[in-house]
This record gives C-alpha cells, sequence and structure tokens, in this order.
C-alpha cells in the first residue's frame, strides 16, 4: 500500500534542464495522472521514480523510505511501458508467471498467483497465445498482468494505451482505473491526453518544462484551472480579450470586451482598467437565435463552420468583433437541438459563473499558451 | 472531376480474406471516409484503388473508366501513406514545389503555388525550414501539402492525421475538411478514429473484417446503426442480452434478466428472439418517473469535460455507464435509472453473443 513523496526533483541532461525542482506525493491508493506535452519531463519524472534513472537533486520516498538510491528491483513497483514488452517467444501465461517465478517463489504458489492476475484481468482465456497473435488492447492487459504478478503495488505506467485504437483505448482506460482501484494499488500514469488524464485519474498532475503548473482533481482542473495554460491545456478554452469596466456586487464585475460589449463575470482582484482575458470552454458556450436578444452575456456572430460531432454539434462562430471561437452543443442537454447552418447569423452566450477571468498575460497570450515556458 | 467506383473487390493474403466483396461509390466532389478497427483492411483497399496492389476478383472505376490494367501514375490519384518520407535534403518549399515542378510549371510558378497550399496546411512561417527540424506533425503536414500540389482529381490517406498531438488534430481535422472542398478534391481518407471521422466525412463506410457493414451519413450512421459492432465502435453503447417477450407495431419488451424488462420503440424482432439492446450513456436519466425504470449500485464515476460518466451495477448484474451534468452522484449509493423507449436500440443477436461483439470492436478473433 504505498506512497509516494518526491521532494525537490532536479536531473539534467548535458545543459538541458529536464526537470526543475518537482515536490510531490501521491496518496496510498490514489490514481494519478501526469500529463503534459511532449519533452515536458513526463517521462523523466517516472523513470527517476522507478528507479531507470537517478535524479541529480532531490529524493524520492515510497512509504517513508528513502528509496533515491535504491534499485528498481528493490522499489516494488510495476512499470508499463507504451511499446508492449512481452517476451514474443512466451506464451500469455509463462510471460504472467515470469515475475514470480523469478523471485524464486514456489511453484504452486508462482501459478497461484498467475491465475488470479490473470483471472481478474480476465486474460486467462488468452493465456495460450504468443505477443505476435494478440490484438494491441489485449496485449497490453498482458503486460499489466505481468507487471502486477510480480507482487507489485506501485503501478508505473507510461502511456500504456498510446499504441493502441482510439476505440479500444477508451475501453481500457475504465478498465485500468477498474482494476487498480479493485486491487488497492497505487498508480501513477504518463499520458499526453487531456481526456484520457480526466477520465481516469483521481487527481492530475500538469507538467510544462520540467516543472508541475498545477496538481488538483480533474473537475478542479476543468472548472477553477489557476492560469490560462491549465485552462487551455486541459480542453480547449475560447479566450476573449477585454478589460475590467466596473467592478459589480456579490464577486462579479463588468469586462468590456475588444468589439466593445461588455459582459459580466465572476472575477476577484482586479481593478477598474485592468486588461483581463475572459476565457470560456467550447461546451459552456449556447447558440441562441438572434432574435432572443433579452439575455446577458450576448455575442453576434455567424455561423462559419458547423459539423455534427455525434454526441455534440460543433459551430465555429465568428463574432463581429472578428475573434473566432468554437462552440459544441451537446445532444443530451435538451430533447430538442437546433440544428445551425453555415451562413446563420446568431448570437453566443454563457454563463458568468462559467467564464474563467485571468489578467492579460505580460508575455501575450500566445507565449503563455506555448508548451515551452 | 472526380469520381469512384468499387466493384465487388475482394483479395485474399493466404489464409486471410483481406477483403470480401466491397462495393463503394465515390462521387465526384465528395469526402468519404472508410473506418474501421486496424486490421478491418482499409490500407488494402486503397493500395488496391492507388494500382500499388491487384485485387483478386472485382473492379475499380475511376470516373467511369475501368483501371484495372493501368499503372498508379495514370489512374489521377495521389495515395498520402502514413509513414510519408520528405526529401531531407530539401527545403519545406522545395518539397512542395517539387511535385509541381516534375509535372512542368515554372520555377517561380510552382514556388508561389507551394506557397499558397503551405498557407492552407499553417507551415508557410516554415516554408524554408528543412524537415528535420519541423516536429513529427509539420511533417506530416508537408508531406500532405506535397500530395496536394500533385494535383489530382481523387486523394486517397491513408490514416493522414495519425502521427499529430491530440491537440493539434482536433484542430487540423476540420482545416483538412476546409482545404480539400475549397480545392474542390474528391477524397477518400481511411481511419480507425471515429471522431476523426465525424469531423471530416460527408459520408462514411463502415469496415469490419473486410466487409463493408454500413454506408451512411455521419448522422444515419450515428443515429441508426445497423448491428451492435457498428454501434459499439462509433460510440459507447452499453449493450446487454436479452430475450423478446412481447413484440407489436413500434413496441418490443424485452427482458434482460435479473426482472427488468426494458421497452423499445423499434420494430422487426418477434417474441422469443434473442436480441442486443443497446443504450448510449447520455439516454439514461437518473431517479424520475419515466419508462424502463432500472436500478442498481453506483460502482464509481469519473469526471470528463464539463459531465460525470458513472457506472452502476444493476441489479440484474450488468454494468452499464451513464452520462449526467449532475454532481451528487455518490459512490456506493443506490441510483435508479430510466431511459425513454425510443432511446432504446436493438440489434440482431450474433452467434457467440454479446462476447462477440465485443471482441470485434477490440480487435480480437
Amino acid at each position: 500500500m504505498p506512497e509516494v513523496k518526491l521532494v525537490n526533483i532536479v536531473k539534467r541532461f548535458g545543459n538541458i534542464t529536464a526537470l526543475r525542482g518537482i515536490n510531490l506525493t501521491v496518496e496510498n491508493g490514489e490514481y494519478v495522472c501526469i500529463l503534459g506535452p511532449s519533452g515536458c519531463g513526463k517521462t523523466t519524472l517516472l523513470r527517476i521514480i522507478a528507479g531507470l534513472l537517478k535524479p541529480d537533486e532531490g529524493q524520492v520516498y515510497i512509504d517513508g523510505e528513502d528509496v533515491t538510491h535504491k534499485p528498481p528491483e528493490y522499489r516494488g513497483v510495476g512499470f508499463v511501458f507504451q511499446s508492449i514488452a512481452l517476451f514474443p517467444h512466451m506464451n500469455s501465461w509463462e510471460n504472467v508467471l515470469y515475475g514470480p517465478t523469478v523471485k524464486g517463489l514456489d511453484k504452486s504458489i508462482s501459478h497461484r498467483i498467475a491465475r488470479e492476475i490473470m483471472r481478474t484481468l480476465k486474460t486467462i482465456d488468452y493465456s495460450g497465445l504468443y505477443p505476435g497473435e494478440l490484438s494491441g488492447g489485449i496485449a497490453q492487459m498482458i503486460a499489466i498482468a505481468r507487471a502486477l504478478a510480480t507482487g507489485a503495488k506501485l503501478l508505473l505506467l507510461d502511456e500504456p494505451l498510446g499504441a493502441l485504437d482510439p476505440r479500444i483505448r477508451v475501453d481500457l482506460r475504465y478498465e485500468l482505473r477498474r482494476i487498480v482501484k479493485g486491487l488497492g494499488l497505487t498508480a501513477i500514469h504518463v499520458t499526453h491526453n487531456q481526456e484520457e488524464a480526466l477520465t481516469i485519474a483521481d487527481r492530475i498532475v500538469v507538467m510544462r518544462s520540467g516543472m508541475v503548473e498545477a496538481y488538483d482533481t480533474p473537475e478542479n482542473l476543468y472548472w477553477h484551472p489557476k492560469n490560462l495554460f491549465v485552462a487551455d491545456f486541459i480542453g480547449k478554452v475560447n479566450v476573449l480579450e477585454g478589460f475590467i469596466k466596473k467592478a459589480l456586487t456579490g464577486g462579479k464585475a463588468l469586462v468590456e470586451l475588444t468589439g466593445g460589449i461588455s459582459i459580466e463575470v465572476y472575477a476577484k482582484g482586479f481593478s477598474e482598467g485592468d486588461k483581463v482575458v475572459v476565457a470560456v470552454r467550447p461546451e459552456n458556450f449556447e447558440i441562441l437565435d438572434r432574435s432572443e436578444a433579452d439575455k446577458p452575456n450576448l455575442l453576434r456572430g455567424v455561423v462559419t463552420r458547423a459539423r455534427f460531432m455525434g454526441d455534440y454539434y460543433r459551430y465555429d462562430v465568428t463574432l463581429e468583433s472578428g475573434e473566432r471561437v468554437t462552440v459544441n452543443t451537446p445532444l443530451y442537454r435538451s430533447e430538442k437541438i437546433q440544428v445551425r447552418k453555415k451562413g446563420e447569423p446568431v448570437l453566443v452566450r454563457f454563463d458568468p459563473e462559467k467564464a474563467l477571468v485571468y489578467a492579460y498575460p505580460k508575455r501575450g497570450i500566445e507565449r503563455e499558451l506555448s508548451i515551452e515556458v | 472531376m472526380g469520381s469512384l467506383r468499387l466493384v465487388d473487390i475482394s483479395k485474399r493474403f493466404d489464409r486471410v480474406e483481406a477483403l470480401k466483396d466491397v462495393d463503394l461509390e465515390i462521387y465526384d466532389g465528395e469526402y468519404a471516409v472508410v473506418l474501421g478497427p486496424t486490421g478491418a483492411g482499409k490500407t488494402t483497399l486503397l493500395r488496391i484503388i492507388a494500382g500499388l496492389l491487384r485485387q483478386d476478383n472485382g473492379e475499380v472505376y475511376i470516373n467511369e473508366v475501368q483501371v484495372d490494367d493501368l499503372p498508379p501514375e495514370e489512374r489521377g490519384v495521389a495515395l498520402f501513406f502514413q509513414n510519408f518520407a520528405l526529401f531531407p535534403h530539401m527545403t519545406v518549399l522545395d518539397n512542395v514545389a517539387f511535385s509541381l515542378r516534375v509535372k512542368g510549371l515554372s520555377l517561380e510558378e510552382s514556388e508561389r503555388k507551394a506557397m499558397d497550399i503551405l498557407r492552407m496546411v499553417h507551415l508557410d512561417h516554415r516554408a524554408y525550414s528543412y524537415p528535420r527540424e519541423l516536429s513529427g506533425g509539420m511533417q506530416q503536414r508537408v508531406a500532405l501539402a506535397r500530395t496536394i500540389a500533385a494535383g489530382v482529381d481523387i486523394l486517397l490517406l491513408d490514416e493522414p492525421l495519425s502521427q499529430l498531438d491530440a491537440k493539434i488534430k482536433s484542430e487540423i481535422q476540420y482545416e483538412l475538411r476546409d482545404l480539400a472542398k475549397s480545392l474542390g478534391l474528391t477524397v477518400l481518407h481511411v481511419t480507425n478514429d471515429v471522431e476523426e471521422a465525424l469531423a471530416v466525412a460527408d459520408r462514411i463506410a463502415i469496415l469490419n473484417k473486410g466487409e463493408i457493414v454500413q454506408v451512411g451519413t455521419p448522422v444515419e450512421i450515428m443515429e441508426n446503426p445497423k448491428t451492435a459492432f457498428v454501434a459499439s465502435f462509433i460510440a459507447e453503447m452499453n449493450l446487454m442480452e436479452g430475450v423478446v417477450e412481447e413484440s407489436s407495431e413500434n413496441r418490443v419488451v424485452v427482458d434482460i434478466g435479473g426482472g427488468f424488462k426494458v421497452e423499445s420503440s423499434r420494430n422487426g424482432f418477434k417474441k422469443g428472439e434473442l436480441v442486443i439492446v443497446g443504450v448510449k450513456p447520455s439516454s439514461f436519466k437518473i431517479g424520475g418517473d419515466g419508462k424502463n425504470g432500472l436500478t442498481g449500485k453506483v460502482e464509481d464515476w469519473v469526471f470528463s469535460f464539463g459531465f460525470r460518466r458513472v457506472t452502476v451495477q444493476l441489479d440484474n448484474g450488468s454494468r452499464v455507464s451513464v452520462k449526467t451534468e449532475r454532481k451528487d452522484i455518490e459512490r456506493g449509493s443506490s441510483i435508479s435509472l430510466t431511459v425513454d423507449p425510443r432511446d432504446v436500440y436493438l440489434f440482431p443477436y450474433l452467434k457467440g453473443g454479446l462476447r462477440t461483439v465485443l471482441a470485434e470492436v477490440s480487435g480480437v478473433f
């Protein structure tokens, strides 16, 4: 039942600093995703936890014990990679049995462990097949079974679903979470896929350029991201520029947007005249007919692209200010969805509580959202 | 101008039937997608159209001319591969202008056109970079620009967006469609990614184990999947096995075990018949007193973009997922669900049942 604690981890490769002082605690039994763009240092961090790499500074604690200088096999971790690394000359059963056997366990105990793990992962039917005969999804499940059969209570996963078909990737992430929770394991899972992180993790570490930008639950990251980078990285946001025109009661403020329209938002800690950005997620915009002009926070625009996306309609709307926003209209929200067409004049609106307001980034929006610091 | 018609195409590799009697028509100016899991035969189909592989049976018509005996370069098609290769010693601009030069355009003219195409794929600012200086996703866009510059009637795209980062891909897929439309190209694009297919396609053909199982517009396919395979491949759908207990016009009652009965407004199933019942996670309503009441326990929930996906262990032993914007769902609590009969899909039963369907979706045979 492991808890993982990282204290001020620094790692350099030549004159590149891959990790710049990472502090992080993963609780016992927690499923944590490390999410970040390629090159942010997420895999390096995972390899340091596993003991496959040594940090230049800082300590790794597992269950309160300093394991910084201990080899991987001492740490009780199971490792699963994106490229499915099964022994090609062994069948599934022999692959899973390998861990307990090399640990020197009694044959009957090894067999019992392998059988139980494969039953739990619903892979027992594939025991006799060789890796080359398995589909990607099943092969990855066997790789997970093999990692768990070593007795590991801490599972480290590096893009474990990255090489799979998109449809299987979705099914398998729920399966992965169920296994980890069912067996009471602790899991640290590296991914660059936002949806995967949101739907699998108890908490998400958002990394950029070797630093932790945020560490929070999926819901908090989605509804209250602490900066514009995190807001945009965890799903898309539409960014509108403006300034604080007037403070209102109840924590609200009036923001005048570039196009001259004033809107109401929740904004604390700003003064009148401050330049701000208002960020709204595509699914938090609503599309209305031009005739419904009596509601607050309305922006006039024209639909420039319309697509049916299965669960929702996705519209690009060019506002009168010239800014372009994306609006997603989920089908499950209402009984009757009015489908908009390209060229149709519409109104776009949002609830004040669904807009995120940030100080205008000093280095400009593009730099702020860039994956490099 | 480019239309494409495939008649009865079959292809066998040793013991594997890669394609079975494939019939497909793609109209001039249409953006068509062949969607299917890995191993369905998508790439084989493209290679046959391009003339890189000869089918065992059937004919390929391009602009109503049979092309089976024509070499690839005389068919008026361009194939964009998953594993493209750029000329490493040429700049991005030269890579794209190359195909125009080959066609006999002047240097100036080909560079001007190449620049236009680079602008469309958002790479005009990297025109003078070398391929090695670009990310994998950018290189893919250069390769795409080069294929478009070849100026053919029919563009065949084999997983053209697979190397892109999820965030970039979710933008560029729409632009790819816009680009094809603005150039008036006929496109056949193959992918295993449903979202990508929906983003670009006028029509989608679903390919499974070498057979086309359904063709339609995105709306037709999403709203009326014909089989349990199509339904669960294109969207997350809860599937359950059951037996038809009553059947009349627009009303079929299915016993799904454990005392639960589900009513559907679909037609065409007889009393006593085994069926597969499908319900989308977003079709379940929590609480309420609508039709088709089901009870169970909340096993877990996870958050996604603005909603929660709740896993419910039903009292009849099956497990379903429910999509909701409610925030008051607790793990371990009891829950009751209802679903409108109009949102209950019924699919023909397959030999081997649900297990077979799920195995097909995950590519296990």
